[in-house]
């Protein structure tokens, strides 16, 4: 609803995102690889493309309705695409989660189960990273659970040899952008931002990860529980400003407005970006 | 497609650039290849065809928005899967960092106990540890590097015997087949194994793996303390090296040792020199240096006598005969009576300063004076350390400020004389077997030593080691060896405590621990039982725990890092190496102290002696191959990546020679070639040249750059104490009339009168400190976008007088933010990425000559900030906690902000460094890594705060006062560097920035900057205009209150 607007240009942006990382694997090679990488250096092409930008928005909304048959750029095997629309075909198969070599179905161990999330992912709550469980977690409860099941037994076979899962990102942030579980998971259910992973058969990546989608919530006033535990936000001070009615101060805006103490969460470029 | 104009088109008209291809160094070449050690980036490599231009885009290619510009060498890409541990560990969470202690027991002159902060299975970042050490030399922390070099030896190595041409040197091996010819070796008989300074356990365990083998063990160190120990103890003060405790002295006299930089214990020694020079706690030593040169440590000093090197001696014993007659007490039994004239003559210097000297020294009430240090010790040397220890026991410094026989031990069983024995035992076929453990002696004995050649007539030459230095090249075999964050280990420290070292992280290579081999030897023959453990490890739990009684207190000294002087005192004895208690007894005796009387010098002889001197960064040697060090501008010259020869400028007009001239400086038993460094800190009868360049192995940054002095010396030795005598060569230096290419970051030692540094006589600092005009912190916090909801307004404040000048900040800064070293040419070209430089100042004083001041120089966060309004991307902007941010992923590449910032504290990437493999685990996570295109500077360490910050919000409450320290204040030996919030009107920083001594460097611009710097503290009177107190608070108080300094 509200966010469809918006993920439209965000598909786009993180297409280019997606698309450099695929520049990166393209271009690590020597001779012709350099060619390639010259020919997507073009990035101009990629704002040509709205239709298929428009179709990710759709796709996302639509959540998992299929789109292996779509066209990009008039082809549709994956192997055979230019570089830049195969990047666009990786986010998009990558917006509705990608296979992983386990099939770990998150529906049947939240739901069905009930098991919290922190009993997995322990750790996270004082960790930058969300925290995938070892092994040994898994086998906890696998040495008798499940036995028989082919998912399961290679689960095994796996711990038999020692051998670690290789999970498949879901969630990847740029590198210029450094983000705390720690500093969310103490005010924040996993799901406001992970979505209904207890209703995800295979997880996608539901939010957007965008600049924008991040401040949608650090802008919002603080709440009385916030306020409660962060001692840099203002008791009295007056609500954030909203967007495009800021004044800028003196006679060059050099100081960004962070409405420092009245947001909920810091909105200030170093928060995240350093 | 900024910066895409040839690579190498684009330098500055500096001196570096212009005849950088005639590199004295020979340094072309050297980052040629992929491994380029973060000293070159993808596009400056040579490029046989030209296609820079193509590779220029390849690098493009792979600088796309968040792909890591750590994958660019082809390590193994981690960051491709999602990979959770397969057990999990108590106490170890993915993403957290966990602080570990440990020690470096070989990492520079002092064994270094660290805490080091692991993260993910990787060690990030070294920081002191505290209850054992006062700070962290560059030198050591650097040992972070070479726990990454891609330049180790990754697997065991066997000499290619195929004898083909275009063969490599080795071929490698399996574990296996290299321990089994190390133990046949071995067996062989007549072999001897050479290691550097082991200690504790490590040490007991080497003599009695030799004992068993029937192999002679030899420890020897090119920078032991053989002549000061031995002068020490004629001196009656007892075995073992001494400790000196600076803190309470209210006269500090230093006869050469550079004890700031690299004599004996330096971050010890510099935090005692900083306490007893504490103005704001109402005292200022007054320190006199006597010595040849100004060497880091000289240039701190407030006087400085220029005595010829190895002639300091003799100026001791004509100073406590001054002290002695003014005190009327007798000369100590033995000491020979100098007169000041005679000694005077014999030193080139005036007699009036030696009868001042003995005079200040009489009538100070905690008088000490330090002996010479390595660039005087000539023949003579055991008589110069006597006739010190002399002048100690004459001012009653024994046991105030002298400990003999409490310092670290020197863990070393051979002198240089022992080293010269060796050689010839191996050129006469009585050594079968060398094993090379943790030494170097084909690069740190002298060539004409002859050590090189004499390997050849050893049949069994095995080196045990992580590099392929110049001794590991010449062997037949080399066993790769873990480094010491990868190792157990222990070293005693000055005191009688002991540092205790764990394994920190998996090895990065297919590396084997040291003693492990040495054991595998023993089990092999048969003699394993001696030791009661299968391997090292547990030997040094079963010695750890015997002695502080039992596995509890072993796990409480891996926990702290070791066990305090009281703990392993009160443990008991039979310890590793007995008793190593502080001795407090009297210095009297007699010993060769008669013979310091011969060490006059004939004074007529109209010659240039050479001062071959040690550097804070290279130290022996073992800092060359790390380009951190190589990048650490050197404290007084302030260049990089090279060799040099400092001359007075007499000598330099007599040769007609200027900076970067290249000259030839020969003696009887060689040549080099280096360029000139003019500076005015050095006798017009001397040079010196730096000691750990000219390296023909060990790595990438180190071969190929700058040139070895050692070259130049006799292979003589000072006949008391068998140390190699460094000093008291001749030379002669000529001309070649050919430009060499040395890079010095720092443009002048002159600030032109704009008081970038101010420097107050200690009179007014201690009697007349005025008040400020203005208040420093009110005023930056008066900044027109200063934020009052804000509870946080980070300021620094940095102290030019406890600063020393020697680093320790610049490397850790390097080390926590992920700074790329730009190599030789990058440097030349004036494209150094450091966020942090110490200026070095000459100021001109009123009893002639000058004073150097020190002052590190780092973005200075200001309130009112240049850089800001001319970023047309809001890439850089002021935030509400008064940081001046850089947001690299909004930076266009502009670079107008770095063309409008005052203090040059900015530094664009001109193109994506690399981070070879293993370089680039080293990468701190919490830190973008740069790429090309874009503007960076210090941060305040703000992921430092951050983190902070967070951690703070989970219990509800504000930051305090000290919780959060940046990178550079972690490691400061004389906590010249204070951090922290400046609205905290009780905040350590906020009292420091108030107090009388502060002040902005360009105050008078305006800019509000949050760093307040605390005047330097002089004995010598500043010329005129300089240093004036008014003037120096005047700042922004009163229109044009430094606009009179300005124009002087």
């Amino acid at each position: 609803m509200l966010r469809s607007s918006r993920v439209a240009v965000i598909s786009v942006v993180a297409a280019l995102v997606t698309a450099a990382v695929a520049l990166h694997r393209y271009s690590t090679g020597s001779g012709d690889d350099v060619e390639v990488a010259a020919a997507a250096l073009d990035v101009s092409s990629f704002f040509h493309a709205p239709t298929v930008a428009q179709e990710a928005d759709d796709q996302t909304a639509e959540e998992d309705a299929g789109g292996e048959a779509l066209s990009y750029g008039g082809v549709t095997d994956p192997d055979e695409m230019l570089p830049q629309w195969r990047a666009i075909y990786d986010h998009e198969r990558a917006s509705r989660g990608p296979e992983q070599p386990i099939p770990f179905n998150h529906r049947f161990h939240v739901s069905d189960l009930g098991i919290d999330c922190m009993y997995c992912h322990t750790g996270t709550e004082r960790s930058v990273s969300g925290i995938v469980p070892s092994l040994e977690v898994c086998m906890g409860c696998h040495r008798v659970a499940g036995t028989g099941l082919p998912p399961i037994e290679e689960l095994r076979a796996m711990d038999a040899r020692g051998e670690v899962v290789e999970w498949e990102w879901v969630y990847k942030l740029p590198e210029f952008v450094q983000f705390s579980h720690q500093a969310h998971v103490r005010n924040l259910e996993c799901q406001e931002c992970h979505g209904p992973v207890e209703e995800m058969d295979r997880v996608y990546q539901w939010a957007s990860l965008t600049m924008g989608w991040c401040l949608d919530c650090h802008r919002q006033p603080p709440s009385e529980s916030d306020i409660a535990t962060d001692h840099t936000l203002a008791r009295d001070a007056p609500p954030p400003q909203p967007p495009g009615e800021r004044q800028p101060e003196g006679f060059y805006p050099r100081g960004i407005n962070t409405d420092y103490g009245r947001t909920r969460a810091p909105v200030d470029c170093v928060a995240c970006h350093y | 497609m900024r910066g895409g104009h040839g690579p190498r088109g684009a330098g500055g008209p500096d001196a570096g650039d212009g005849s950088s291809d005639r590199g004295a160094g020979g340094a072309e070449g050297v980052n040629g290849g992929c491994g380029c050690n973060g000293s070159c980036s993808s596009a400056e490599r040579p490029d046989a065809n030209g296609t820079s231009r193509r590779s220029f885009l390849k690098v493009l290619g792979t600088s796309g928005a968040g792909a890591a510009a750590v994958a660019a060498c082809g390590p193994p890409d981690f960051a491709d899967k999602l990979i959770p541990l397969l057990v999990e560990e108590e106490g170890i969470t993915p993403g957290v960092s966990e602080t570990y202690a440990t020690v470096l027991p070989n990492a520079g002159p002092e064994p270094a106990p660290v805490h080091a902060q692991v993260r993910d299975g990787r060690v990030l970042g070294l920081s002191p540890n505290g209850r054992f050490a006062s700070g962290l030399s560059s030198l050591s922390h650097s040992a972070l590097q070479d726990l990454y070099d891609p330049d180790r030896v990754s697997t065991p190595l066997r000499r290619n015997a195929s004898g083909e041409a275009g063969a490599p040197p080795f071929e490698e091996v399996g574990w296996e087949e290299a321990t089994s010819a190390l133990t046949d070796a071995v067996r062989v008989g007549n072999a001897a194994l050479l290691t550097g300074r082991v200690t504790g356990t490590t040490g007991a365990f080497i003599s009695e793996w030799s004992r068993v083998m029937g192999v002679e063990h030899i420890a020897y160190e090119p920078f032991s303390n053989d002549a000061l120990v031995t002068g020490m103890a004629d001196a009656g003060g007892g075995p073992g090296a001494p400790r000196f405790d600076l803190s309470g002295a209210d006269k500090i006299v230093c006869f050469g040792a550079d004890f700031l930089g690299t004599w004996l214990a330096p971050t010890e020694l510099a935090a005692g020199f900083a306490a007893a020079r504490d103005v704001d706690a109402g005292r200022h030593a007054k320190f006199t240096f006597v010595g040849p040169r100004m060497s880091l440590t000289g240039a701190n000093a407030d006087e400085w006598i220029e005595a010829r090197a190895g002639s300091e001696g003799v100026v001791a014993l004509a100073v406590a005969g001054i002290v002695a007659s003014a005190r009327g007490v007798p000369l100590p039994a033995g000491a020979p009576a100098v007169s000041p004239e005679s000694a005077a003559e014999s030193a080139g210097i005036e007699a009036g300063a030696i009868r001042a000297l003995g005079e200040e020294l009489a009538s100070a009430g905690a008088p000490v004076a330090i002996p010479p240090g390595l660039e005087s010790q000539g023949a003579g040397a055991r008589a110069a350390h006597a006739a010190v220890a002399a002048l100690n026991e004459l001012l009653g410094a024994g046991g105030r400020a002298v400990f003999p026989g409490a310092g670290a031990p020197e863990g070393t069983t051979a002198t240089f004389a022992d080293m010269l024995a060796l050689i010839e035992r191996m050129n006469g076929g009585q050594v079968r077997t060398l094993i090379v453990a943790g030494s170097n002696p084909a690069y740190a004995l002298p060539a004409a030593a002859g050590f090189a050649g004499a390997m050849a007539n050893v049949a069994h030459t095995i080196a045990i080691g992580p590099h392929l230095d110049e001794t590991a090249a010449a062997c037949e075999w080399v066993l790769p060896c873990h480094h010491a964050l990868e190792s157990w280990g222990d070293a005693e420290l000055a005191g009688g405590a002991m540092a205790l070292g764990q394994p920190l992280m998996h090895p990065v290579f297919d590396t084997r621990q040291r003693e492990d081999l040495l054991l595998a030897v023993a089990n092999a023959a048969g003699q394993g039982d001696a030791f009661g453990a299968a391997d090292y490890a547990t030997a040094l739990k079963n010695s750890w725990s015997s002695r502080l009684g039992g596995e509890e207190a072993w796990l409480d000294a891996l926990r702290l890092g070791g066990a305090t002087a009281e703990t392993w005192r009160a443990s008991g004895g039979g310890g590793p190496s007995g008793g190593t208690g502080g001795g407090s007894g009297g210095l009297a005796g007699g010993g060769s102290l008669a013979d310091a009387g011969s060490l006059m010098q004939d004074a007529s002889a109209d010659t240039t002696r050479l001062v071959v001197y040690p550097t804070a960064h290279l130290y022996d040697g073992r800092g060359a191959n790390r380009s951190w060090m190589q990048e650490h501008p050197d404290a007084i010259t302030k260049a990089v990546w090279n060799s040099w020869v400092e001359m007075h400028p007499d000598m330099a007009a007599t040769l007609g020679v200027e900076n970067g001239d290249l000259v030839e400086v020969s003696s009887d038993h060689g040549a080099v070639e280096v360029p000139v460094f003019v500076y005015r800190g050095i006798r017009s009868d001397t040079v010196a040249i730096p000691l750990g360049q000219g390296h023909t192995a060990y790595g990438r940054s180190a071969e190929g750059i700058g040139a070895n002095p050692l070259d130049l010396l006799a292979p003589e030795a000072d006949p008391g104490s068998g140390a190699l005598a460094y000093a008291g060569t001749t030379v002669t230096v000529s001309a070649t009339g050919e430009r060499g290419r040395l890079t010095i970051t720092q443009g002048s030692t002159d600030d032109h009168d704009r008081e970038i540094v101010h420097m107050l006589h200690v009179d007014e600092a201690l009697h007349d400190a005025a008040a400020h005009e203005v208040d420093l912190v009110e005023m930056v916090e008066a900044a027109w976008d200063s934020d009052p909801n804000s509870p946080y307004r980070w300021g620094m404040a940095i102290d030019l007088n406890a600063c020393t000048g020697c680093g320790a900040c610049v490397t850790s800064c390097y080390s926590e933010n992920n700074i790329p070293t730009v190599g030789a040419d990058g440097a030349a070209m004036r494209r150094e990425m450091s966020w942090m430089r110490i200026h070095r100042f000459e100021e001109e004083t009123e009893e002639g000559g000058f004073q150097t001041v020190q002052q590190p120089m780092l973005c200075q966060h200001c309130g009112d900030a240049p850089c800001e309004p001319v970023c047309p991307v809001y890439a850089t902007y002021h935030n509400s906690e008064g940081l001046n941010v850089q947001v690299y992923n909004r930076c266009v590449g502009t670079r107008y902000c770095a063309n409008n910032c005052p203090y040059k504290v900015r530094r664009f990437n001109w193109f994506t460094y690399d981070f070879p493999y293993p370089l680039n685990l080293q990468l701190n996570p919490d830190i973008t890594v740069r790429e090309v295109g874009v503007m960076e500077k210090c941060t305040m360490c703000v992921h430092r705060i951050n983190k902070a910050k967070i951690d703070a919000k989970d219990e509800g409450r504000l930051l305090r006062d000290g919780e959060v320290v940046t990178a550079c204040q972690s490691s400061c030996p004389s906590n010249a560097i204070t951090f922290g919030n400046l609205k905290d009107p009780q905040s350590e920083v906020s009292r420091k920035a108030k107090g009388a001594r502060g002040y902005h460097v360009l105050g008078e611009i305006g800019v509000r900057p949050a760093i307040t710097y605390l005047e330097d503290v002089s004995h010598r009177h500043p010329v005129a205009g300089h240093g004036d107190a008014a003037a120096g608070h005047g700042e922004e108080a009163a229109a044009g209150g430094h606009g009179g300094g300005a124009g002087d």
